[in-house]
C-alpha cells in the first residue's frame, strides 16, 4: 500500500480534506493522524499514476494550502 | 544539505525566512519539482525536493537555484510589506475617509456662512445698542438722589 506522510506543523487538515476530495477519482485515498504527521494511504490507484500519486498529491495539498491563506 | 541527481534537500532558518515566504516560493515551482516541508515552522524548516520524471537534471539544478533566489525575493517582499503597512493604512484610511470629510467641509462651510449674518440673541450688538444711553443716566440720577 502507498504512504504519504505530511508533517502536520506544516500541513493542514481543510488542505488534506479537500486534496482527497478532488483525488477522489483516482483512488481510494484515507488519511490518519499519527502524532505529528498526517499518514496518508493510496487504495485501488491505477497501475499508470501510481509512481506520481503521492508526490502529486503533496504538492497539491501545499497549493490549497497557499490558496486558502 | 542532502542531494542527489532527483533529490534534494536543505534545511532553512525560520528565523531567516518565515514559513510564510517559504510557502510562497514553493508555490512557483510546484509546476516543475515535487516539493515538500517537514521540520519545525519556528525553528528550522526542512525543504524537499524531488524532480518530477520530465524535468532534466540540468533543469532540477537550476529549479533549486531559482527556489533559493526567490526566497530572497519573497523575503524583500515581506519587509516591505512590513515597514510599509502604516503608510497603506493611512492612505487607505484617507481614501475611504476623503468623500465624508468633503461633506464635513461643506457643512462647516455653510454653517459658518449663516453664522456671520444671524444673531439671534444679539451677542454682537452693544450695551446701547440693547439699553440705550438714556435709560444710564437716569440710573447715575438716581443714585445721586439716594446719596
Amino acid at each position: 500500500m502507498l504512504k504519504l506522510k505530511l508533517s502536520s506543523k506544516f500541513y493542514n487538515q481543510i488542505a488534506i480534506n479537500k486534496t482527497i476530495k478532488d483525488y477522489s477519482s483516482l483512488g481510494d485515498i484515507k488519511f490518519i493522524k499519527q502524532g505529528d504527521y498526517f499518514v496518508i494511504h493510496f487504495n485501488k490507484v491505477k497501475s499508470n499514476i501510481i509512481k506520481i500519486i503521492a508526490d502529486e498529491f503533496g504538492n497539491y495539498v501545499l497549493a490549497q494550502m497557499i490558496k486558502n491563506k | 544539505m542532502k542531494k542527489n541527481k532527483t533529490n534534494y534537500e536543505f534545511i532553512l532558518n525560520s528565523s531567516i525566512y518565515s514559513l510564510s515566504v517559504v510557502l510562497g516560493a514553493s508555490y512557483l515551482f510546484i509546476n516543475k519539482v515535487y516539493i515538500s516541508l517537514d521540520g519545525d515552522p519556528k525553528k528550522k524548516i526542512k525543504v524537499f525536493f524531488k524532480s518530477k520524471p520530465e524535468t532534466s537534471i540540468d533543469e532540477f539544478k537550476k529549479i533549486i537555484g531559482d527556489f533559493k533566489n526567490e526566497l530572497l525575493n519573497y523575503s524583500l517582499r515581506e519587509q516591505i510589506v512590513k515597514s510599509n503597512q502604516k503608510v497603506r493604512e493611512i492612505i487607505i484610511a484617507q481614501a475611504l475617509l476623503s468623500p465624508l470629510y468633503d461633506t464635513f467641509q461643506d457643512f462647516v462651510e455653510e454653517s459658518d456662512e449663516k453664522d456671520e449674518t444671524e444673531d439671534p440673541l444679539g451677542i454682537t450688538k452693544t450695551w446701547e445698542e440693547h439699553f440705550g444711553k438714556k435709560e444710564k443716566l437716569s440710573v447715575k440720577k438716581n443714585k445721586n438722589a439716594k446719596t
